[in-house]
């Protein structure tokens, strides 16, 4: 079925990602267009700089998984393929590296100048996987300065206190 | 009665119904409307409809809902009009009404994203999405965090000369 976001440039199909690894998410966030417009207008007021990071934005989707030695195997060459993929239609690496146990690739669709999605895709030493796609006219400076301020402790995610 | 008195007071029938004539007209008005029962008709039928309108349900309506169902109903974005003056914020309210009908009845071509687009989010949804779009951007922050201490690690150590490549034009992947 057509969708928003899946029209746009920048969007991202990761595929089956739980079949991949073998397990659920740990956490799964997908916000749509729609609610991403009125979460802009209901912080307009209150916090501009969030307004105007998000006012381009067309989707947000995430996927973390907490994974074990062969989920990690099979989120690594998932990996490898997303970025096989995201290079063949022209993404740009903004940073991708590697190291034995470790894996950070971010990379930034580029259109007309301008960014239309950025991909982000990290496995951490103790097994985290993260799959993220955010989809829309990005800036990407001004969405880091606005994610560092949320400071959500992601370690109470696993234990259900967020 | 003639053609251009009738247009005189058809023209003033919505002021009246929404009680904005000046006190002349007024007066004018309503003495035509004393003795004229096609006048008094169109006035009882005006009120009848901000009547009815009175008994919609009132639910936050988004200011361009008829743009959106338009743009769905019909692939085209709507043409912009000046608002009529009749029944001011009853106009309104009618406008809406009928987007949401249309958008109920519009053909089979409406997707899911649509749809979406078209509701309006109740307030515990937006809480839930503002908790969301804070636990993303922290993990953004996170995966940025993550790439900074990795090239740190690898440039302190001497094993990677380049490994980041800031946005358009940088390269291809880099690894250890």
């Amino acid at each position: 079925m057509a969708s928003a976001q899946s029209d746009q440039p920048g969007y991202v199909d990761f595929g089956d990602l739980t079949g991949t690894v073998g397990v659920e998410p740990a956490v799964e966030v997908s916000l749509g267009p729609a609610l991403l417009r009125f979460l802009t207008e209901t912080v307009r007021q209150e916090e501009p700089e969030l307004a105007q990071a998000l006012g381009g934005l067309r989707g947000i989707r995430l996927n973390v998984f907490q994974l074990d030695e062969s989920g990690v195997a099979n989120a690594q060459k998932r990996t490898r393929n997303i970025v096989e993929r995201l290079e063949a239609d022209a993404w740009e690496p903004a940073v991708s590296v590697r190291s034995e146990d470790t894996m950070v690739h971010m990379y930034m669709k580029m259109v007309d100048d301008r960014v239309a999605g950025m991909t982000v895709l990290t496995i951490d030493e103790g097994g985290e996987a993260l799959f993220m796609n955010i989809v829309g006219e990005i800036d990407p400076a001004q969405l880091g300065r606005v994610a560092s301020r949320f400071g959500v402790d992601l370690d109470d995610i696993a234990t259900g206190d967020f | 009665m003639s053609e251009r008195i009738d247009k005189w007071f058809d023209n003033r029938i919505e002021a009246y119904v929404d009680g904005d004539l000046p006190d002349n007209e007024l007066r004018m008005f309503e003495a035509r409307m004393a003795h004229d029962p096609a006048l008094e008709a169109a006035v009882d039928r005006a009120v009848s409809v901000l009547d009815g309108l009175g008994e919609v349900p009132r639910y936050a309506c988004p200011v361009d809902m008829a743009e959106r169902v338009e743009r769905i109903t019909t692939g085209r974005p709507q043409r912009r009009k000046v608002a009529r003056p009749l029944f001011g914020l009853a106009a309104a309210a009618s406008a809406c009404a009928v987007a949401v009908a249309l958008w109920l009845n519009a053909p089979g071509t409406v997707t899911d994203a649509d749809v979406a687009l078209a509701a309006s989010p109740t307030e515990a949804e937006l809480a839930a999405a503002r908790s969301e779009l804070a636990l993303a951007l922290s993990y953004l922050d996170k995966a940025g965090d993550l790439a900074t201490r990795e090239i740190s690690e690898q440039v302190v150590g001497g094993g990677l000369i380049e490994p980041i490549r800031q946005s358009v034009g940088g390269g291809r992947e880099t690894a250890s």
